[in-house]
C-alpha cells in the first residue's frame, strides 16, 4: 500500500532525512517511533504531499505522490503534528468542510459527518466551537477529519501526545478500531503504544531508519528473555536447584515477601518452558510456585540501545504506573539525542 | 462541488466570525455615503455619481488590506496550511477560493453601495453610463487590489505585516492619484505620466468616466492574473523549502 525509497530531505543545513526506505502492505498498523529530530514528521509530510523531498519517492495504492498528488491525497486522511484546526468553526461545520473539500459527494456526505462523530466519539460536542474543546477533543475532531473519506491510509502524527491517561486509553482504542480496516501510520513517544497497537515498528534516528520488524521479532531478537519466578520455600536449596538448570550466575535474586523469594532467571532456552519450572519446583520438592512469567523485553531497551540513550531509565512498579509516568512526563521516554 | 467554491464558502462565512469585517465594512459605507451624500451634492443639485468613484480611488487602498491580510497569514500562523495543502485540491484552485471570498466580501459592500445610486436616481436625472462604467471599473480594480493583498498575505503568518506591506504597495502604485490631488505643478509631465501608466487607481478612474476601453479592462485582468499566479507559486515554494 505503501512504498518508500531512498527519501532524502535537506532544510537548508539540517539533513532531516538521509535516504529512508520502507513498505507497508495494506491493512497494517505501522508504528514510527525515534528521538525528537529524528525525522518522522518530515517522511509524512512527505507521504501526505505538503512536502516535496529532494531525492528518493514516495508510492500510495502504487501511485508516486509527486506525479499524481491528486490522486494519491485522495487516498490518504491526515492528522498532522499540531493538530490545526479552525478554532472558530463549529465542530459540525469544519466537518462538513472537510467532507466537502475531500470530495465526498454531496449526497453522502451527511452520513460521513455522521459516521466520523459517532466513530470518534463527538455527539455531546458537534455544535461547539472546536476552540471551546478540551485538547483531548481537540484531537478527536482532528481524527474525524483524517477519516471523513473514508481513506484506505491514516497518516497519524502523535496522535495522543499531551492527553490524560483516560483520553489517551481513548483514542488508542480508537486508533485500534480504525486499523482493522486501515492502512495506518502512527508516529509516537510512547513505546507502550505501539506495543498496544502497531503490528510492526520502525525506529528512525539520526534521518535513517535503525529498526524495521515486527514487534514480536524485533522484541525477541533482543535474545534473552528472562523468567521471573517467585516461589515458598528455603532460598538457598531453591537457588542450588535453579542454578544447576540454568548454569551458575544465571539466577538473580531479587526480592523476599513474607514467605516467598524471587528471583529472576537469565539464560534458559526458549523451549525450556514453564512446564520444566513447574517440574522441579512443584512436583520434585513441593514448594508453592507463587510468580512464573516470562519476562519479554520492553521495546523501550531497544529503542533506547539504537538510539542512543544513555541515561537509566527511572525504575517504575507496574505497567499501570509506567504508563501513567510516561504520560505525565513524555520527555523521559524521549531522552534520545538530536 | 468545486474545490475553489469549497474554499471560498468557508472562508467568506469566516469573515463573519471576526469583529473586523463589520468595522470594516460598516466603515465603508459610513465614509461612502458621507462622500457621496455630503452637503455638496445637493447644493449644487447636479445628479452624478462622481465623487463616490473619485473617492474609491483611494478609499479601496486602505480597506482592501484589510479585507486580505488575514487569508493566508492566518492558515500560516495556526497550522491549517498543512491540511489545506494535503487535500487533493491544486494550489490554484485554492488560492482562487480564497480571492473569489474576499471578492464576495467586497462586492457585497459595493452593492450596498447602490441604494445610495438609486437615490440620486430618483432626485435627479442620473447619466447610466459613467455609472456602470464605475462598478465595472471598481470590481475590476478591488479583483486587482485582492490579488496584491492575498499575494502578501501569503509571504507572512503575521496579519499586521500583510496589512502594511499590502498597504504600502498599494500606495506606490498609486502615487500618481496623489500627485493630482495635489495638483502640484512643478513636477515634470513625463513623471506623472509615467505614475499614471502604472497607476493602479487611474484605470478605475477613466473606466468610472463611462469610457470602458480594453485596455483599462486587460491591464486589471493581467495585474490580477498576474498576482494569483505569483501567490500559487510561493505556495508551491513552501512545499519545497518546508
Ligand atoms: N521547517 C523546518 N525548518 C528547518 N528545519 C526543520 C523544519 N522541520 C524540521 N526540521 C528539522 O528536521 C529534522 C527532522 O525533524 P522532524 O520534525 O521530521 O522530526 P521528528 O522525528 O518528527 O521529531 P519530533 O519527535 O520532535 O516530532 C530536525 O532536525 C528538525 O530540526
Ligand atoms: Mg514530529
Amino acid at each position: 500500500m505503501i512504498q518508500v525509497e531512498n527519501l532524502k530531505k535537506h532544510y537548508g543545513p539540517t539533513q532531516a532525512l538521509a535516504g529512508v526506505s520502507f513498505e507497508v502492505p495494506r491493512g497494517e498498523v505501522l508504528g514510527f517511533v525515534g528521538p525528537n529530530g529524528a525525522g518522522k514528521t518530515t517522511t509524512m509530510k512527505i507521504l501526505t504531499g505538503f512536502l516535496y523531498p529532494d531525492e528518493g519517492s514516495a508510492k500510495l495504492g502504487g501511485l508516486d505522490v509527486l506525479e499524481q498528488p491528486l490522486e494519491t491525497k485522495k487516498l490518504v486522511g491526515y492528522l498532522p503534528e499540531s493538530n490545526p484546526l479552525y478554532m472558530e468553526m463549529s465542530v459540525l461545520a469544519y466537518l462538513r468542510f472537510a467532507a466537502d473539500i475531500r470530495g465526498v459527494e454531496g449526497r453522502y456526505r451527511k452520513a460521513a459527518v455522521e459516521k466520523v462523530v459517532r466513530d470518534c466519539g463527538l455527539g455531546g460536542v458537534k455544535g461547539k466551537d472546536i476552540g471551546e474543546l478540551s485538547k483531548g477533543y481537540k484531537q478527536r475532531v482532528g481524527l474525524a477529519q483524517a477519516m471523513i473519506h473514508d481513506p484506505d491510509i491514516l497518516i497519524l502524527d502523535e496522535p495522543t501526545s499531551g492527553l490524560d491517561p483516560n483520553q489517551i486509553v481513548e483514542i488508542r482504542n480508537l486508533i485500534k478500531k480504525i486499523g482493522q480496516e486501515r492502512t495506518v501510520i502512527l508516529s509516537t513517544h510512547y513505546l507502550q503504544e505501539v506495543e498496544a497497537t502497531c503490528d510492526r515498528v520502525i525506529i528512525i534516528h539520526q534521518g535513517r531508519i535503525v529498526a524495521d520488524d515486527k514487534l514480536d521479532r524485533l522484541v525477541s531478537q533482543d535474545g534473552d528473555l528472562p523468567l521471573l519466578l517467585g516461589v515458598v520455600g528455603p532460598e538457598e536449596k531453591i537457588r542450588t536447584q535453579l542454578q544447576e538448570l540454568a548454569g551458575k550466575g544465571n539466577v538473580e535474586s531479587l526480592d523476599r515477601r513474607g514467605d516467598a523469594f524471587f528471583c529472576r532467571l537469565h539464560g534458559l532456552p526458549r523451549e525450556m518452558g514453564n512446564e520444566a519450572i513447574f517440574d522441579l519446583l512443584v512436583t520434585r520438592n513441593g514448594w508453592k510456585l507463587v510468580e512464573l512469567h516470562r519476562e519479554t523485553p520492553r521495546l523501550e531497551t531497544i529503542f533506547r540501545k539504537l538510539t542512543g540513550g544513555t541515561e537509566e531509565p527511572v525504575p517504575v512498579e507496574d505497567e499501570r504506573e509506567e504508563a501513567l509516568a510516561a504520560s505525565s512526563s513524555p520527555g523521559e521516554e524521549k531522552g534520545g539525542s538530536e | 462541488m468545486n474545490k475553489a467554491l469549497v474554499i471560498a464558502r468557508r472562508e467568506f462565512a469566516a469573515y463573519w466570525l471576526s469583529p473586523i469585517a463589520y468595522v470594516v465594512l460598516g466603515l465603508f459605507l459610513f465614509l461612502n455615503s458621507y462622500f457621496f451624500l455630503n452637503p455638496m451634492f445637493f447644493q449644487m443639485g447636479i445628479a452624478t455619481t462622481q465623487n463616490m468613484f473619485n473617492f474609491w480611488g483611494q478609499l479601496f487602498i486602505f480597506f482592501i488590506p484589510a479585507v486580505t491580510m488575514r487569508l493566508w497569514a492566518e492558515e500560516r500562523k495556526q497550522g491549517t496550511l498543512e491540511l489545506l495543502l494535503t487535500y487533493p485540491a491544486k494550489v490554484p484552485e485554492l488560492v482562487f477560493g480564497k480571492f473569489l471570498a474576499a471578492l464576495a466580501f467586497i462586492g457585497l459592500g459595493v452593492i450596498l453601495t447602490l441604494p445610495a445610486v438609486f437615490t440620486v436616481a430618483h432626485f435627479g436625472d442620473l447619466d447610466w453610463g459613467p455609472v456602470v462604467g464605475g462598478y465595472l471599473g471598481g470590481i475590476l480594480m478591488v479583483s486587482a487590489y485582492l490579488s496584491l493583498g492575498l499575494f502578501f498575505s501569503s509571504l507572512t503568518e503575521n496579519q499586521i505585516v500583510a496589512f502594511l506591506l499590502t498597504l504600502f504597495a498599494l500606495l506606490i502604485l498609486n502615487l500618481s492619484l496623489f500627485i493630482q490631488i495635489s495638483e502640484s505643478g512643478n513636477i515634470p509631465y513625463w513623471i506623472t505620466w509615467m505614475l499614471s501608466l502604472v497607476g493602479l487607481g487611474n484605470h478605475f478612474l477613466s473606466l468610472a468616466k463611462g469610457v470602458v476601453s480594453s485596455q483599462d479592462v486587460l491591464y486589471y485582468l493581467a495585474f490580477t492574473a498576474f498576482f494569483l499566479w505569483m501567490n500559487a507559486l510561493v505556495l508551491e515554494a513552501k512545499k519545497w523549502r518546508g
